[in-house]
This record gives structure tokens, sequence and C-alpha cells, in this order.
């Protein structure tokens, strides 16, 4: 299909191919590895493991650890959920029935897993994709035909040389189109300045940002162990006390006694 | 090997295939999306009626209180379940014949799910407060009972369609990438805002990949949950033909069965309505030996392949149906297969027997292969299969309420016009949703396709 809205305004020191093949352009990554050019991006209308293989070499993606905290946080909600409501306006049924119970309350538990770890994983996905700051991707990037049957190159930042040097090897692996930023005539008055300065935002960095990851974990497991502090102190305060005074321990799931004796 | 005067699929022709059928309007499509407009407007008035006029607008005949709705209510739900099975189970499995059909039946689990949503506020009569049913703070610090099964279907069920709608909507965020960036004005911006900036890059597909299995590996378990939760509805009770542990596989198995009965129903109009059917030598693929059986997007293979999991979770219920009456009658309790024997020669005995006929007897010409490769007769059993599987639900709700323990409670209850309008009128709804989502987002998804198709490589070009 055409591309009619593309037009190449590459900067200078970017590189940009496009392939038809895939091989090629796998070809093409593991030469520019060899020799020392590491941070491209890579763009292809589908996934393919050969690609991930050739640019992560087998490193699993970080999503999983968001998966993990996720669910857990969902199973220790759906359970705290449960038993801080049921312990703060017990139903007492008079021929014992345990006020936390854990089968009637494995559903909610699930539930409530299942639910955290899915919203956790798409956070993870947004964040580590980047999708949030996507709009900022450079213009080589968004090139209709990635969305169709081509594959795509984008190296940034490389001196004159170097950039020489990509574009003779991205030729050289047969890509069908080699954009080299530093080889486009520009006229004076529309030269693009590089500014040394500029925000990091438009190239992506190169490795995921595991910080917030960090943080993110940290602020979990807080809010769990104080989700924990917070059951045992409204058990203090409830009708819970009152019910253990009189002979009923709601862990060991004993008979409840009837609302005469707590009286 | 490759062969250069083979006719084969490339990406290019996969992306101008699937998205080909988008944007374009027919009369015939119109009359479909009218008819569907004009049945929801009537379920609508019927809801307005029963909501101004009270719940005693409904049929309902104490001591039956579940009628139409509940029923209506499993029904939907259980349509849902094909949508999540195809889309979740089977990409795990790896089954490639999922792939043409899974973005249609998902949306179909999407709109099923919101169809059956509806029901429980239809059914409760004050709608208004159908908030309830949620837990949220509030000042009188009243709670839920978690360990009510009705509180346990309102988690599942919104859980449900929370992880199917996240499911569903990173699924299409790529191919919405590929609309964007083939429409231009006012269509490219409201794309471009719903691919939430898709370009495809590698560090995109990585973590996409790794989240989309994490997302079919915690909807895989949903898919027998929800049913399961939504049989301890009943199950759960003290009623004689509820009371059993054979509802959740039983229920399970049921709404698989229909809803891949639903999801031939939609896919078989759906591809030779749009030409998916066709190979890439252009020439419509009639059986599954054709040369191109497998390069066609929803062709004879794939539906068949829907056929053998009816026959296969259609033998489960059948099993199930029998299994049910043999414990009644061998508990030898009175109660337990009065119900029973009040199903099989009571008023609702016509209700069993479509129940028999449709859901037991019907799908058994699929066991004949030609027969299940024929479209005509794919179509019509599994119109069949949908009406049984309603009566199924209201064979189980409806009679067992009727004659329970008290003889001087019992009662006949036949449904009014307002509970067979908004049934209908649910129908409606559904479609409307449904005839719409074709119009505007690719029903088959391109990038999984494009990764059934051999991707263009140089070394096949110099070896031919």
């Amino acid at each position: 299909m055409s591309a009619p809205f593309y037009e190449s305004t590459a900067q200078n020191g970017t590189v940009k191919g496009v392939f038809a093949h895939l091989d090629s352009l796998v070809n093409a990554i593991d030469k520019l590895e060899k020799n020392g050019i590491k941070d491209y991006m890579v763009m292809s209308p589908l996934p393919r493991h050969d690609l991930e293989e050739a640019i992560y070499k087998g490193k699993p993606s970080p999503v999983r650890w968001f998966t993990m905290t996720g669910a857990i946080f969902g199973g220790v909600m759906g359970f705290s959920l449960a038993s801080i409501t049921h312990l703060n306006w017990p139903m007492i049924i008079p021929a014992g029935k345990p006020l936390v119970s854990i089968p009637a309350f494995i559903v909610i538990t699930f539930e409530s897993t299942v639910l955290w770890g899915c919203l956790f994983t798409l956070l993870g996905m947004i964040l580590l994709t980047r999708l949030h700051t996507a709009s900022k991707l450079q213009v080589e990037v968004c090139d209709p035909r990635f969305s169709d049957d081509k594959f795509g190159l984008v190296i940034n930042d490389l001196p004159r040389k170097r950039a020489d040097d990509a574009s003779q090897i991205l030729n050289d692996e047969g890509a069908m189109e080699v954009v080299n930023g530093w080889a486009i005539e520009r006229p004076v008055e529309e030269k693009v300045v590089v500014d040394e300065n500029a925000p990091a935002s438009l190239v992506e960095p190169d490795e995921p940002d595991t910080s917030l990851l960090g943080k993110l974990t940290i602020a979990i497991t807080l809010f769990i162990v104080a989700s924990f502090f917070g059951v045992k102190m409204l058990h203090q305060y409830t009708v819970a006390e009152t019910l253990e005074k009189n002979n009923y321990n709601y862990k060991s799931g004993a008979v409840a006694p009837s609302y005469r004796t707590i009286k | 090997m490759a062969n250069s005067n083979e006719a084969k699929l490339t990406y290019a022709k996969v992306t101008e295939d699937i998205l080909r059928p988008m944007f374009k309007s027919s009369a015939g499509y119109f009359a479909l999306l009218g008819l569907a407009v004009a049945i929801m407007t009537y379920g609508g008035y019927c809801w307005y009626f029963q909501l101004t006029r009270g719940l005693g607008a409904a049929g309902y005949q104490p001591p039956v209180f579940w009628g139409v709705y509940i029923t209506t209510f499993v029904f939907w739900v259980g349509i849902g379940h094909a949508g999540t099975l195809i889309s979740a189970v089977l990409f795990l499995f790896r089954s490639k014949w999922r792939t043409g059909v899974y973005r249609a039946s998902e949306a179909m689990t999407i709109f099923a799910v919101m169809t059956a949503a509806l029901f429980p506020a239809i059914h409760v009569g004050r709608a208004w407060n159908a908030y309830w049913l949620f837990p949220y703070p509030n000042q009188r610090q009243l709670w839920q009972n978690f360990k009510s099964p009705l509180m346990w279907d309102v988690f599942a069920v919104s859980t449900y369609f929370s992880v199917s709608t996240i499911f569903f909507y990173i699924g299409l965020i790529p191919d919405i990438a590929s609309v964007r960036d083939r429409t231009r004005g006012v269509v490219h911006q409201i794309y471009k805002a719903m691919a939430i900036g898709w370009r495809g890059t590698d560090r995109q597909w990585r973590h996409y990949m790794a989240a989309y299995g994490f997302f079919a590996a915690f909807a895989t378990p949903l898919v027998l949950s929800v049913h399961s939760v939504v049989s301890w509805d009943f199950a759960m009770a003290q009623t004689m033909g509820w009371h059993s542990t054979l509802f959740p596989p039983y229920f399970v198995a049921g709404a698989i069965f229909s809803g891949c009965a639903m999801v031939i129903t939609l896919m078989l109009p759906l591809s030779v309505m749009f030409d998916w059917d066709i190979g890439p030598d252009g020439k419509r693929v009639t059986n599954e030996h054709d040369k191109y059986a497998k390069d066609v997007y929803i062709g004879v293979w794939h539906l068949e392949s829907l056929a053998k999991m009816c026959l296969l979770t259609g033998g489960i219920l059948t099993y199930a149906y029998g299994v049910e009456h043999y414990i009644a009658w061998y508990s030898d309790n009175p109660y337990e297969w009065g119900i029973f024997e009040y199903r099989l020669y009571g008023e609702y005995d016509w209700v069993f027997m479509m129940m028999v006929f449709c859901n037991c007897l019907a799908p058994l010409v699929w066991w004949k292969k030609s027969w299940r490769r024929n479209y005509t007769i794919l179509f019509i059993v599994s119109l069949i299969i949908n009406v049984g599987m309603w009566f199924e639900r209201y064979n189980i709700i409806a009679s067992a309420l009727a004659h329970q323990y008290d003889p001087a409670a019992w009662t006949l209850y036949t449904p009014n016009w307002v509970e067979w309008g908004i049934m209908a009128g649910s129908f409606g709804w559904f479609f409307v949703w449904f005839l719409l989502f074709i119009r505007v987002m690719p029903s088959v998804a391109i990038a999984e396709i494009k990764e059934l198709v051999r991707p263009p490589l140089k070394s096949d070009e110099e070896a031919a």
C-alpha cells in the first residue's frame, strides 16, 4: 500500500532502513551489533520470535513482576475485603458458622486475584512499552508501511562516520530503502540544529526504567503489610473481641455462641 | 518449497483483505441494523413499562420469582464463554484455527456479557439501586454478604467482563494502528487516539507479547470459574432439582456448547458476506481438503473445528442430563425425583423435549463429515442449539420453582409479553453492538493472521 502522508525528514545522525525481507533484517541486526551499534529500534507489523531473539537475546520481559505483584495484592485484598467486612458487621448464625469462612471467601479471593493481576499487567505493559509517551516517537518510526508488510530499523545520534558505516551495512544486507540524515542536503536556513541538551524522550533509552518498578513494588508491599495490620486493628475494635471473650475463636473455626450468651 | 507461480498469502494481502470490508455500507447491512435497533427499542419500551409500573408487570407467579430474566441472563453469560475459550485457552494451546475466528468471537463475548449484565438490573425491579450490588463504603457501614453465591456472581461476572474487555482491546491495538495508517482526516484522528501510540517497535512487541500471554493465562481459569459460579446461584440453594454437585461442570460444558454454536451462527454469514472464505487463488474454498483450506481467514476448516467443539461439549451435556436424572432416581429422595418426574411428564414436558431435541439429538447430524462441512446444515443446527440452550435454562429454573416441597404452593409460570419483549430486546441490543463492531473494527486479527503466513525471506526468493 502507498504511504500518502509520510515524508522523510531525518535529522543529522539518524539512519533508517526499510526491509522487505525478514532474514535480511535479522542479518543486519547481527552485523550492527558486531560493529558496536546497539541503540536501535526495530519496527515490524507482527511479533517475531527471531527478531526478539536477535535483539534481546532471550531476556524475558519484566512484565511478569507486575503480574505477580498485582495477583498477590488482589488476593490479599479480596480476602481482606470479605473478612474485614464480615468482622465489622458480624452475622452470627446461632447454630454455628465461622465468621471468616475460607471456603466461602475463596471465590472472592480468586476473582480479585485475577482482576488485579490483569490490571497490574496492563499498567506494566503500558509503562514498559512507553505507550504513554509514544506520541513523542520520531517521524522515521511512524512509517505506515511498518503496520502493513515492511520491517524497519532506526538508529539515532550517530556521528557522520558511524552513520555512513551503518548505512553501508543496511545496504549490504539488502534494505529496500536507506535514509541517512547526514546525507540529506538541506538549505542553510532550514538546517536542523541538533540540540545537545535535547530531552532524551525523543530517543528511546537503552534499558527499561526498572527504578519505577522497584518503587511500585515497595509501595505495594507496604500496602499489603499495612492491610494486614488493618485487619488486626479492626479485629480488636469490633464485635470480634466480644466474641473471643465468649470463647469463640473464629480462626480455628469453632462454633459461635448464640446471641443470648453474647449479651 | 516456495514456487513463484503458486498463489501465496502475503502480509500486504492480509492487511488489504481484512480492512477492505470496513466502512463499506450496503442496503442489507442497514436493513439488519435497523431491524436490530427496532427490536432493541421495543425491549426498551417493555423495560420502561415494567420500571414505571413495578415488578408486578412481569408475569411472575408466586413462588416462581426467577423466570425469563434469570434464564436469559444465564443464556447470555453462557454465550460469552466461547469467545474467551477461543481467544485465551486455544491461544495457550497454540491452536491454529482459532486465529481467524477469535477476534469476532471475543467481540461476541464482550457484547454477550454486556447483555447479560442488564438482566440482574431488570430482574431486581428497582434498577436505579443496582449499584447496591457492589461493595462501597457508606455511612451505614453496610456490606454485602460475601458468603452468598449471588455476591460471588457479581464478582465473577464483573471480573469476567473487565478481563475480557482488557484482553480484547489489547489484542485490537496493533490492528487499530493498521487502520490508523490507512485512513485520513477525522477518522484517522479517532483511530490514532484508539491506537494509543502503537508503532510496532521491538520494545512494544516484546512487552506486549509477554503481557498477552499473562492475560490469556488469567482468562483461562475465568472461563471455567464464571459459569461454575453462575451454576452455584442454583446449586447452593436447597431447591430440589438445583442442589447438585454436578452443576459446575454441567454448566461450563453447556456454556461452551452454546457459545461455539453462536460463533458458528455469527461467523458463517460474516465469512460469506466479506469473502473471507476465498483462497489466495481467488476461488471459494469448499472443503477441508482444498489446497488453500488453511489459507482463508474464516472457512470450512474453522467452522468444522467449531462444530467438533460443539460435538464434544454437547456429548458432555447429554451425559450430564442422563446422570442428573439417574442420581435423582437413585437418591430415593421423593422430592428430588418428584421434580425430575415433573420435568419429564408435567406441564413443562414440552420444554424438556425441546431441550433434548435441540441439544442432544440435533447436533448428532454433525457426526457425519459431509454434513458438518455443509454451510446450510451448519447454520441451521447452530440456530437450533441456541434455541435449545435457552430452553435448558428455562427448564432448570421454572420447573424447579413451580413444584417445590409444598403442593399447596404449586403453580404454573408462563411469561407474559413484558418478559418476552425484554428477552427479544436483549437480542436487538446484542446485534446492534455486533453489527456496529464489524463495520468499524477489523473483525479478523491482522497481526495474528500474519504470524501464520510464511514471512517474506530473501533466501526463499533466491531459491526460487
